[in-house]
């Protein structure tokens, strides 16, 4: 049985089209998922694209319009109680800005503290040990205990949120762009701290982010997201190797690579290809990509592309790849 | 001004504040040179001193007990001792900016067409200013520019507000462009767009080209030579051929290790040990001694200065030769 096994999960939200009248728009549009236990997959895409969405969709956090969603074979929507409580020790989230993430008036051991008493986790006799032992796994002194978040490196402050996140040992870890307000020599430990823990503890990730590279290096799977819709998923390495997905291919040619020495960019100039300047009601017939894309041909804008198995495990969603 | 003189040289720079801690030598001793149509990139991580350099060049930095001191000559003209006067006409002119976060650097309540021409009113004598605004819209991949510059800038995405940040910067033809991590806030297939559209601009006007970024990858695409900074200082500078292909720093080869890739394996990457020191609380000798895996006893005693490693490619380690 697979930990997470999401199908056709949809997040509706209210907005306004170009006459101004109010209307519905999928942020998130019928999007399957399934997380093994221990497995890392991620999700790219750019702003707009319904990553977080979804991420939080799957935490049971918004509200699902369609599709269910079942955790450890229950349903996550609808939880009450009890089985609400067990749901949310299972599945953990880390956010981008850890300052953000944190009580600035509540030490560390009072942040930790907190979340073990909460959920009775330990009394508050062994509270002290336990703490000590998170700050440990994340890599922090245990002498930290006493101190407040602005007393810590960004870098600190996101092993702070991983920490609070494993004191409920989870089951899955939902990573929503961990690492992009870091700095660069710090990107590289939270990433392998996030590894580590997930192999040695068999905890699942699904790590949220617009960077390529970072996906690549800790996820074995990855789905792209394009305005809500997954168009393309598969093994990370292959996807990221031999992108079949115009979309794919786009984002792929434009992360600059330090070994790269004076290759400019691959991408067409001045001309404004911003996703923002499509309208979000529009894309009702043919593909929402098809605007955006080199490759589009008339098919592409009458007809709406299917999700297909373009190799095992590899799912395309384009008329022509 | 001779033509073979740099666009921009930067010498001696050093800023500092006083706080409650002691004094913070925010920039220390920072030397730099940018020439007519080439992009030179200073890269280093948050609280380095990358920033506050670049500001200091429009002599732009303020705050408590500040010590500014150095020269700075932009397109021939001292910076540090001419008037406020001839400071208001070079800003935005001569040298503009583009800076990180477009929806804070522009008027929310103004019209982005009427954003633009204040630049070109402040500077320019143009006798059709709207035309001009358009030309300008135009140039930068803007679409529909006669309707749009009625446009607000909540109207626009941020990959559309930075490119009106770069019309307002292009508006007076600058000779020094300072991009300060303009694209850091956006998609990376818009980024992909800007750079394409500074690159061709640059080719246009013969610009020169200061992007200040932590982004290795963009500084390899985009950046002739490179300057590296930590902790206020340089500690390696040269072309993007010499230092991103064979850093000679300890903190250059730990930056480009931290750097995950695509087109590579996915082996464990080392990173840098520890975490940039508080401004105020620098460690004696070298800077980056308590997170260089090679520092040895003079590194924590001696402070290292620049060595010249070959031709244009300098370095400040006490060790590098060592480690070559």
């Amino acid at each position: 049985m697979s930990l997470l096994e999401a199908t056709g999960v949809t997040v509706r939200y209210h907005g306004h089209d170009e006459q101004g009248r109010r209307q519905l728009w999928a942020a998130v549009d019928g999007v399957s998922l399934t997380l093994a236990q221990g497995e890392r997959v991620g999700i790219i895409g750019e702003s707009g694209s319904g990553k977080t969405t979804l991420g939080k969709a799957l935490l049971g956090i918004e509200p699902v319009a369609q599709g269910t969603i079942l955790f450890r074979g229950q349903n996550v929507h609808g939880l009450k109680g009890q089985a609400l409580e067990t749901f949310r020790r299972g599945a953990q989230m880390i956010f981008q800005d850890p300052m953000g993430a944190l009580n600035p008036r509540m030490t560390i051991g009072a942040t930790l503290g907190e979340v073990l008493s909460v959920h009775k986790l330990a009394t508050s006799v062994e509270r002290p040990a336990r703490i000590n032992e998170l700050l440990q796994q994340v890599g922090l002194d245990n002498g930290y205990t006493r101190r407040y978040p602005h007393e810590f490196s960004g870098g600190q402050r996101q092993r702070i949120g991983i920490a609070r996140a494993l004191a409920l040992n989870p089951y899955l870890l939902v990573a929503d762009e961990p690492v992009s307000a870091l700095d660069v020599s710090v990107q590289a430990q939270i990433l392998n701290l996030i590894r580590d823990l997930s192999e040695a503890r068999h905890m699942a990730v699904l790590l949220v982010a617009h960077d390529l590279a970072v996906v690549n290096y800790v996820c074995q799977r990855v789905l792209i997201m394009y305005k809500g819709q997954v168009v393309e998923e598969g093994v990370a390495q292959e996807v990221f190797r031999n992108p079949r997905h115009p979309y794919t291919q786009m984002l792929k040619s434009s992360v600059p690579d330090p070994d790269d020495i004076r290759k400019p960019l691959d991408i067409e100039p001045g001309s404004a290809t911003d996703p923002a300047l499509q309208p979000m009601f529009k894309h009702a017939e043919g593909c929402p990509f098809a605007p955006r894309c080199v490759q589009a041909k008339e098919k592409c804008f009458t007809e709406k592309p299917g999700s297909r198995e373009a190799d095992s495990g590899w799912h395309v969603r384009c008329h022509f790849a | 001004m001779i033509s073979s003189d740099p666009m921009l040289s930067v010498s001696d720079l050093k800023i500092s504040f006083s706080s409650d801690e002691g004094t913070i030598r925010a920039v220390d001793g920072v030397d730099l040179v940018v020439n007519e149509n080439e992009t030179v990139a200073l890269v280093g991580e948050s609280g380095c001193g990358k920033s506050l350099t670049a500001l200091a060049l429009a002599r732009l930095v303020t705050g408590p007990g500040l010590s500014l001191t150095g020269a700075i000559r932009v397109a021939g003209e001292d910076i540090l001792a001419m008037p406020e006067s001839r400071l208001r006409a070079i800003r935005g002119a001569t040298l503009s900016y583009i800076f990180q976060d477009p929806s804070s650097s522009l008027n929310p309540v103004l019209r982005v067409g009427d954003q633009i021409a204040e630049v070109i009113r402040l500077h320019r004598k143009v006798p059709h200013v709207t035309a001009e605004i358009v030309r300008l819209m135009h140039l930068v991949g803007l679409p529909n520019p006669e309707s749009r510059r009625k446009a607000y800038p909540h109207e626009f995405s941020g990959g559309m507000q930075q490119r009106v940040m770069i019309a307002m910067a292009l508006a007076c033809q600058p000779r020094m462009l300072v991009a300060d991590e303009p694209t850091t806030a956006l998609d990376v297939t818009i980024q992909a767009q800007i750079f394409t559209l500074l690159r061709e601009l640059q080719l246009q006007l013969k610009m020169a080209v200061l992007l200040i970024t932590h982004n290795l990858g963009l500084v390899a695409s985009n950046a002739a030579r490179v300057y590296v900074m930590y902790c206020g200082q340089v500690v390696e500078s040269g072309s993007v051929e010499e230092v991103l292909g064979h850093a000679a720093h300890p903190y250059t080869k730990g930056l480009l290790a931290a750097v995950p890739r695509l087109n590579r394996p996915v082996e464990r990457m080392k990173g840098i040990e520890g975490s940039v020191p508080h401004p105020a609380r620098l460690p004696a000798g070298c800077r980056f001694h308590p997170r260089c895996p090679f520092a040895g006893e003079v590194c924590r005693q001696k402070e290292p200065v620049m060595e010249s490693v070959k031709e244009g490619h300098s370095v400040r380690c006490h060790y590098w030769k060592q480690l070559a």
